[in-house]
């Protein structure tokens, strides 16, 4: 007859791996589990799609890049929660007053997705490493919230968007040239 | 970038200005692109003795544009450790892991690799390490050895069975031509001459002549198994359990300092390696060889066969340390209580772990514990004195087998 305390004890080890071998101990400056790190990012992105996501469809959809996100921080789940927030801001009416925390939620969860991209459930991070990253993000913000406040004002006031459209895509080319170019003496 | 061209496209800002955030992230991290990589360096791997922490630093020296480097320290028998460091400054780090694993070991093998700003550049990983240290086993406090059959010597710490200049006394005689006169009993020339009506004679004290033990140590360092025998197939020993080679160098060691105190001469024969052969010697310096020879024991690339014992030394107790699950290292002992060596053999396989056994496992292993246990029989049978040589799991609290060795020393004495 089956010993049903061994039993348990399979499903306990794994199906009867050996338990995990100890850690090499190395000292870190204020460590933050890597895993904390994602569960705080996936939080952020939820509250993301959360914004915006109106019926079960959208909660599915987002669920799934969520998922992403905490699953595979680096693997591209951060893009897709962009761009699928600005173009269920596209299908929305003009200018909704989410777009800020939007703007700021996103780019956090890029931040945040890009510091523990590669590092496993298990690993860890000093917290410094978050004080830089974080320091940019506030000054990105700055100049992205002062652009989001403009739009709303252009919009608001109905004015003409044609020369803005071409002050943006000047900007673009700008930005893609000056991007490409440096991409390539780094590499 | 697609979500502003987008934006721009439909005369939608609020869509373009989402993506802004990441292009700014963007270009900031290539104007600010590492231009060197951190220099990154490990100290010097240091093992305090009488402990079972082997540390290393790690030292990184910042780099312009490098934010964070992240690396991972792995070492064999423990979980590699990740993590993702500021190197705004220069940094030390202290890697350290504690094992019961004895011999040469390696430790701290570390792939790094820099990241820029916000990860968007980043270096090829790279390794440095690992490093090699050699633990020397500790020694546990005995109290008391066997000897072997026959002593060699003048002098020594043991009496032997020879008229001489020793301690312990072995009859009274008629004062001859060369007896020291220090050696007169005048109590017994004054009782005796009394009583026989021969008080011209003398008598004097004859002792038993002091001798030393010839002692070799045979160390068979194959089958190194370690006590949870689900690993057995795999050779993965954790570092928190001793292997039964770490168990054999710890009892060689604890039995040499012991005989080697008492004034014996100790050799030692490593079975892994032909021609790895220490002669019998006394003497603390002699001991510290011995010890990091029985450290180095281990089983060389290409299996020995030994087609003829290795030689030892007329009337030396053999000691050999093995697992016994192979039948090599029972017939060299049989051959050398044939030879009429007095041969201990000390059973080094760990106290067993066989949780994480299959039924497949399972039967496996009672096979070959059948097959060792038979193996051992046959041993006893054949005159070969078996101890089992206890350990605790994790090396702590370990027990010696006190007792057994013990009664084997005072078993013996009248043999010699």
């Amino acid at each position: 007859m089956a010993n049903p305390i061994r039993s348990v004890l399979w499903f306990r080890t794994g199906g009867f791996s050996s338990p995990a071998a100890p850690p090499v101990a190395i000292t870190l400056r204020h460590p933050i589990p890597g895993w904390v790190v994602r569960v705080a990012c996936a939080s952020v992105a939820a509250g993301c799609v959360g914004l915006l996501a109106t019926d079960r469809t959208r909660w599915i959809i987002g669920g799934i890049v969520v998922m992403m996100v905490l699953i595979r921080p680096g693997g591209g789940g951060a893009v897709t929660l962009t761009l699928l927030t600005g173009f269920w801001v596209l299908l929305g009416d003009p200018f909704v007053p989410q777009v800020f925390p939007l703007l700021l939620g996103n780019h956090l969860v890029i931040v945040l997705s890009a510091l523990v991209g590669s590092l496993p459930w298990r690993g860890h991070l000093e917290m410094s490493t978050l004080r830089s990253p974080v320091l940019r993000m506030l000054m990105i913000q700055v100049v992205a919230q002062s652009l989001a406040v403009m739009s709303w004002w252009i919009q608001a006031r109905s004015i003409s968007s044609i020369p803005f459209q071409i002050l943006g895509a000047i900007g673009i080319a700008l930005i893609t040239w000056v991007a490409y170019s440096r991409l390539r003496e780094t590499v | 970038m697609f979500l502003v061209a987008l934006g721009i496209l439909l005369g939608r800002p609020d869509v373009s200005v989402l993506g802004v955030p990441m292009i700014l992230s963007f270009v900031w991290a290539l104007s600010h692109p590492p231009t060197m990589v951190p220099q990154i360096s490990v100290g010097d791997l240091v093992s305090v003795p009488g402990s079972s922490t082997v540390s290393q630093s790690l030292g990184m020296r910042p780099a312009e544009g490098v934010d964070t480097v992240r690396f991972r320290v792995s070492a064999v028998g423990y979980s590699a450790v990740e993590a993702l460091v500021d190197v705004s400054g220069p940094r030390t780090f202290e890697m350290s892991a504690t094992t019961v694993r004895t011999g040469r070991r390696q430790f701290f093998g570390v792939d790094y690799r820099s990241q820029g700003r916000d990860s968007v550049l980043a270096t090829d990983p790279e390794t440095i390490g690992p490093s090699s240290v050699l633990l020397l086993p500790r020694p546990l406090w005995l109290q008391e050895l066997p000897l072997p059959f026959q002593l060699h010597g003048l002098t020594g710490s043991h009496d032997s069975r020879r008229p001489g200049e020793g301690g312990e006394l072995r009859d009274v005689a008629l004062f001859a031509p060369g007896d020291r006169l220090r050696r007169i009993d005048w109590r017994t020339s004054a009782r005796r001459g009394s009583s026989t009506g021969r008080g011209q004679q003398l008598y004097v004290k004859r002792t038993f002549a002091t001798a030393d033990a010839h002692i070799m140590l045979v160390v068979d360092p194959f089958d190194v198994v370690g006590p949870d025998v689900s690993t057995w197939s795999t050779g993965r020993i954790r570092s928190d359990h001793m292997s039964s080679l770490d168990i054999a160098r710890r009892a060689a060691v604890s039995l040499a300092r012991l005989w080697i105190d008492q004034g014996d001469r100790v050799g030692l024969v490593d079975l892994g390696r032909e021609g790895r052969l220490l002669l019998p010697a006394g003497g603390r310096r002699h001991l510290h060889r011995l010890t990091h020879h029985v450290a180095l024991a281990d089983a060389g690339r290409e299996a020995v066969l030994h087609n003829r014992a290795p030689q030892i030394p007329s009337g030396a107790l053999v000691v050999l340390f093995s697992t016994f699950l192979d039948d090599d290292p029972a017939h060299l002992a049989q051959m050398w209580r044939h030879q009429g060596h007095r041969v201990l053999a000390i059973d080094v396989l760990p106290r067993l772990i066989r949780a994480y056994l299959t039924p497949e496992g399972s039967l496996a292993h009672r096979m070959v514990m059948m097959d060792r246990s038979d193996r051992v029989n046959l041993l006893s049978l054949s005159g070969v004195e078996v101890v089992r040589w206890h350990e605790g799991e994790r090396g702590v609290g370990a027990e010696a087998p006190v007792t057994p060795l013990m009664t084997l020393a005072r078993m013996r004495r009248r043999h010699r």
